[in-house]
């Protein structure tokens, strides 16, 4: 098994080919962590591509080989932080959820604002991954990325708390607070029933 | 412990992250505490919902491939990964690559000696007189590659020598060189100068930069 320690080895020793080996294993999981956090599939696209031309270019750098992925995740995050900033997106805070239940509901034909409503209907029009998307996009960045990571990429505090660089704590705490917001937001939606079936 | 406390265990328990001690400690908390049980269990219920969401593909496949344009750096990091005898081999190629490039040329053709300051923009070749026999110039030539066979032999024979101070030598002897060829070169300006005072007209021009040349390499050094 070629891990990444030895593809990043053979890289540095002038194998391009070691680096599409590394390029193939991490592309899926470094588009899916930008698309949750972006939440827009050309645009996470394009990000997860500069990722990559970003690693080629400074791999070398990288002194312990061991922390390939964190590394890699690290890039990532730095260009959607920079990609926000660019484009002047911000998190939606709790009216903006008001705005969008009464304004988008043509859009994503959901009816938001009470609990009571058929939650079958919302299974059968939407896409759960859409909804979540939408969701994860109304609490906080710096809850938004430890959920991500937790959830979709099965790191341990310790391993985000040295990616986002912040005390373990305080990433178990932007976790439980980030959590909460969800499960508000959700049950605002009338998506925190456990026995709702969606189609993916 | 107030029920704040309990917030970071929930989140160590909900991932597995949690030893057994405190397990043990949240699970008491949450059999007396109605607000936490009620807390953790829609915590749970969230995360458990986040779980459905599941990765897509991105149908892109990035591949990377070696950029021409950057063949000149590639040159030099691989020069690094090489062993010490061949990277000093190159340098010794390209020392006197180097020196063909930027020190007079001497060309010996028809019996005749022709030279030319690389320099130097054109400058047709100026026959000069005889000055230097064919003899000299190989010995020249000769001197250049047995000083580089040395130097790696030397390599060879103690190679805990360091490296800077290998450079170091080499390049005195190359530079101690480049003078001595520039003493018989400006030998034989001498002479043109000294002979036929047309010749000396004709190649005038030349001459002056040759000997704005060698100031020149005076003032580098
Ligand atoms: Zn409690």
């Amino acid at each position: 098994m070629m891990n990444d320690e030895f593809l990043i080895d053979e890289f540095n020793s002038g194998n391009v080919a070691a680096f599409n080996t590394l390029v193939w294993r991490w592309e899926k999981p470094i588009y899916n962590f930008i698309l949750r956090y972006i939440g827009d599939c050309d645009l996470a696209k394009d990000i997860m591509q500069q990722c990559f031309i970003k690693a080629f270019k400074s791999l070398k750098k990288l002194r312990d080989h061991q922390r390939f992925s964190p590394w890699l995740y690290r890039i990532a995050l730095n260009l959607c932080r920079d990609e926000l900033k660019k484009k002047k997106y911000t998190t939606f805070s709790i009216s903006d959820v008001r705005d969008f239940d009464e304004n988008n509901k043509s859009d994503y034909s959901i009816v938001l604002k009470d609990n009571d409503n058929n939650a079958t209907d919302l299974a059968h029009h939407e896409n759960l991954a859409e909804l979540l998307q939408r969701a994860l996009m109304t609490i906080p960045e710096e809850q938004r990325v430890v959920i991500i990571m937790k959830q979709y990429h099965g790191m341990k505090f310790t391993e985000i708390a040295d990616i986002l660089k912040a005390p373990i704590n305080t990433i178990k705490s932007r976790m439980y607070y980030g959590l909460d917001a969800l499960h508000a937001v959700l049950q605002r939606w009338g998506l925190d029933r456990e026995d709702l079936e969606y189609e993916m | 412990m107030r029920c704040d406390d309990y917030r970071l265990l929930m989140m160590d328990d909900l991932y597995d992250e949690i030893s057994s001690e405190d397990k043990e400690r949240l699970n008491d908390h949450l059999k007396t505490c109605t607000g936490c049980r009620e807390k953790y269990r829609t915590l749970r219920a969230t995360a458990g919902r986040l779980k459905q969401w599941e990765d897509i593909e991105p149908h892109m496949k990035l591949t990377f491939v070696h950029q021409p344009a950057s063949r000149f750096a590639d040159f030099f990091q691989s020069l690094k990964a090489w062993k010490l005898p061949t990277r000093l081999a190159v340098c010794a190629a390209a020392g006197l690559f180097l020196l063909s490039l930027f020190n007079t040329r001497i060309q010996y053709a028809n019996g005749q000696f022709s030279f030319q300051a690389s320099l130097f923009k054109s400058g047709p070749e100026i026959p000069a007189a005889q000055l230097a026999t064919k003899t000299d110039l190989d010995d020249l030539r000769r001197e250049n590659y047995q000083m580089v066979a040395t130097i790696l032999d030397e390599y060879a024979k103690r190679n805990k020598i360091e490296t800077a101070v290998m450079f170091e030598k080499f390049y005195d002897e190359l530079e101690k060189q480049r003078k001595n060829d520039l003493y018989v070169l400006s030998n034989a300006v001498e002479q043109i100068q000294t002979g036929t005072s047309r010749r000396l007209e004709q190649t005038d021009r030349t001459l002056g930069s040759l000997i704005q040349y060698v100031n020149l390499q005076n003032r580098g050094r």
